[in-house]
């Protein structure tokens, strides 16, 4: 299998530079024969990375320890189904699935994109071929995954016990697929340069995959808070770890980009800012990347010791010299057909949304490289920790918060202040009730009560558009509520879905905001027997239980919670010890309702061997964290569903005075 | 079994990006063809406007517009479309002329070599 592996890498390789030449020559020349052929080798070159993913799985099944990597990530007690998480939980398999998936995703993007996009796309193949050739020459010449030992060890060293947990199943392939598929709208934006045509015909397709990526990096990150909730032990969900930061960013870009190419394709504005954005994206995953692999900086969650830095930083200078070469280079043809025509216009909103993304991504980038500045400069490493980012990104996330609520209310082109009126009134009623009820209830942290006032605003903003909409609807078809609101839904499901989304994103809002300002926190020792109460909450620890198995030693402490005298529930806290790793791993027995998690985490055994160390946590509103990502997905695939090819018409020239149609077609 | 399967990989490999290459040696298909190119950006311009129309008569329905402001981007965007149809049209009307001409030329060339 190890010679299968390397031979398919090989083949990739040369695959891969033919791809990438043939594509670039096959549209200076104008040869569709190039261009054709260089297609079908992107194909290929899918093909061989997915015979290479092939070997390594076989490998791991069939426990070949004489390849390193498996070795290394595998043994002999490790269940079948952590396979799939031993595949890319080293620096070589997941470069491997990183290469297969771009390989995958780059075939795909490039059968379904247009053929009347021309010369964009053996330009945009000849782009994301030289972006797959750079990761396979990097895995073949530096971190090969099926590099063999001289002498095959008996067992391997086993799986790291902080990946073995649901979450790692989803969030480590989201994360990098999400930040490959930013590849995609890039290389279609610096195909639409080099090819000269610099019109709008790249948005559409631009505007599908940008979306595809930011809901697949949005749903890895709430899947690794979630992953570091359950299992890391501190309570908390995000640190702001540089790794994390590194996919942060890109999203953030992302975001940006997604909204701002709506300004393209609607009104034919942004043009600069939407390479620009696409641009800062990549070059924001490239460093994320650089981050991850060239563990400059420390975190949980980089590949640790690494020699790949300076090949991932030169990468990352690469990229950002001639994608932003290009913008330079094509500058002057890059003007927009249209102007601001006031500050009162969705148009001015999103042009506020860039810049306040932006600006998070930035103070973001700050902090991530800042201990690296600190120790070129004076010698000294000084870390930057999470009240650096709450402090200053804090106001700016409230402030994409408000924009989100009032943005899709302001018109395009301009609003006047009947309009605004018109279109604010109700949601901001709506908002100042939410704001005295929050009084009411007791909520007098004022950083709280603004952040909670303001993401009710979105909601109700939402609920605005929904319930007029599906009156009109009503009033026009006749159909009842629930089949008005999805015609409502089904005549614009971009915004539709859009609205979808935000809604999940004031979810993780309330979420963030609750266990930010509102949580408890107790740390106790505990006897068998013995209670302790937090909040409304009384836990007591019934005893716990220890079970040594061939790679691990685990001990699980159950504990009895009871609420204002009644019965909840029994939950059970857990951890393992693998001395081949010298690591303990965790798991946080945790009682979830929408109001508030009941979060316990076991710690140290006590010298008597019965008594144990608890944290214990209340965190309210955690619950509608989790339940955002369903709500981001939904409103992403309502968003790009395609709509219903309508039948040709023909369009006679307008009369002026001739009646307004009464309903939407 | 793995030195099969690898020759199997390169050669499945070199066939599919030599397969193009043999079946247009003679010259190939006109995957950027600018009239096919034309007649497709035109295609999209006009599912766009489209779309814009459907957008402005979503906004109109929810009030936010007045009749003076829909009526007069409404008209905009039927003429815009209107226009690329015309174009569409058109192009179209070249096309199949040029393709009588052709017709034409290769039939009477053909008449012209069975006389000879």
């Amino acid at each position: 299998m190890a010679d299968l592996g390397t031979t398919s890498i090989i083949v990739a390789l040369a695959l891969t530079l033919y791809a990438g030449v043939t594509s670039f020559a096959g549209a200076r020349q104008r040869n569709d024969v190039l261009v054709l052929s260089g297609q079908r080798a992107t194909y290929a070159s899918a093909l061989a990375l997915g015979i290479g993913v092939l070997a390594l799985v076989v490998s791991f099944l069939q426990n070949d320890f004489s390849i390193r990597y498996v070795a290394e990530h595998s043994n002999l007690a490790m269940p079948r189904v952590y396979t799939w998480v031993a595949f890319y939980a080293g620096n070589a398999g997941s470069l491997l699935f990183v290469a297969f998936a771009l390989a995958a995703v780059t075939s795909i993007a490039m059968a379904r994109t247009p053929h009347g996009l021309g010369a964009q796309r053996p330009y945009a193949n000849a782009v994301l071929m030289t972006i797959l050739t750079f990761f396979v020459a990097v895995m073949l010449f530096m971190a090969n995954p099926f590099v063999t030992l001289p002498t095959v060890p008996l067992d391997g060293q086993g799986i790291n016990p902080l990946l073995t947990h649901p979450g790692m199943f989803i969030h480590p392939p989201m994360i990098m697929t999400g930040l490959i598929i930013i590849a995609i709208p890039f290389a279609l934006g610096m195909g639409a340069l080099l090819s000269g045509k610099i019109d709008d015909d790249w948005v559409d397709a631009g505007r599908v995959w940008g979306i595809v990526a930011w809901a697949m990096l949005g749903t890895g990150l709430l899947l690794g808070a979630w992953w570091a909730y359950t299992i890391l032990g501190w309570g908390g969900y995000w640190a702001w770890d540089p790794v994390e930061n590194a996919a942060f960013m890109p999203w953030l870009g992302l975001t940006a980009f997604i909204h701002s190419i709506m300004v393209q394709k609607r009104r034919g504005m942004f043009r600069m800012w939407n390479i620009v954005l696409i641009n800062t994206s990549f070059a924001l995953g490239a460093f994320g990347i650089f981050i991850n692999r060239g563990g400059p900086v420390p975190s949980v969650h980089s590949f640790g010791a690494s020699t790949l830095g300076w090949v991932f930083l030169l990468f990352l200078g690469v990229t950002v010299a001639v994608s932003f070469g290009l913008f330079f280079y094509r500058f002057a043809r890059l003007r927009s057909r249209s102007r601001l025509e006031s500050v009162l216009s969705r148009e001015a909103a999103f042009l506020v949304n860039n810049l306040l993304l932006l600006a998070v991504a930035f103070v973001t980038l700050w902090g991530v490289v800042f201990p690296l500045i600190s120790e070129l400069v004076t010698g000294e490493t000084i870390t930057v920790g999470a009240p650096f980012y709450n402090k200053v990104n804090g106001p700016l996330l409230l402030a994409l918060v408000f924009l989100m609520g009032v943005g899709p209310l302001l018109p395009w082109r301009h609003a006047t202040s009947a309009t605004i009126r018109r279109a604010l009134a109700i949601p901001a009623a709506l908002t100042g009730a939410v704001f005295v009820a929050l009084l009411v209830l007791g909520v007098h942290n004022m950083i709280a009560l603004v952040s909670f006032t303001v993401s009710s605003l979105v909601a109700a903003s939402v609920l605005q558009e929904w319930v007029r909409g599906t009156i009109a609807r009503r009033r026009v078809s006749g159909a009842a509520y629930p089949v008005a609101f999805a015609q409502l839904m089904a005549t614009n499901r971009p915004r539709y879905g859009g609205y979808v989304a935000h809604l999940g994103i004031v979810m993780l809002a309330f979420g963030i905001i609750g266990s930010q300002f509102y949580n408890l926190e107790r740390d106790i020792i505990l006897s068998p027997g013995q209670q302790a109460s937090i909040g409304d909450y009384e836990v007591e620890f019934i005893g716990s239980q220890s079970l040594p198995l061939a790679d691990r030693t685990e001990r699980t402490a159950t504990l009895r919670v009871t609420r204002d005298g009644e019965f909840v529930r029994t939950i059970q806290a857990w951890q393992g010890f693998y001395p081949s790793f010298s690591m303990l791993s965790t798991r946080a027995a945790i009682y979830s309702t929408p109001k508030e998690d009941l979060y316990v985490m076991f710690s140290e055994v006590q010298p008597d061997g019965e008594s144990a160390v608890f944290r214990l946590l209340v965190n309210p509103l955690v619950w509608w964290m989790w339940m955002a990502g369903p709500f981001v997905i939904l409103g992403t695939v309502i968003a790009l569903w395609p709509a219903r090819q309508r039948a040709s018409a023909s369009v006679t020239t307008p009369v002026r005075g001739s009646p307004l149609p009464t309903g939407v077609g | 079994m793995t030195i099969f399967l690898a020759t199997l990989l390169v050669a499945a490999s070199i066939a599919i990006v030599l397969y193009p290459l043999w079946r247009h040696r003679g010259g190939g298909p006109r995957l950027d063809d600018p009239a096919v190119e034309l007649r497709d950006r035109l295609r999209r311009a006009r599912d766009r406007t489209y779309q814009e129309i459907l957008a402005l008569q979503q906004e109109r329905f929810m009030q936010d517009l007045s009749d003076e402001e829909y009526r007069a981007r409404l008209d905009e965007l039927r003429l815009h479309a209107a226009n690329l149809i015309r174009q569409q049209n058109r192009m179209q009307d070249t096309l199949a002329e040029i393709e009588d001409t052709l017709e034409d030329e290769l039939h009477k060339r053909g008449a012209g070599d069975q006389d000879a």
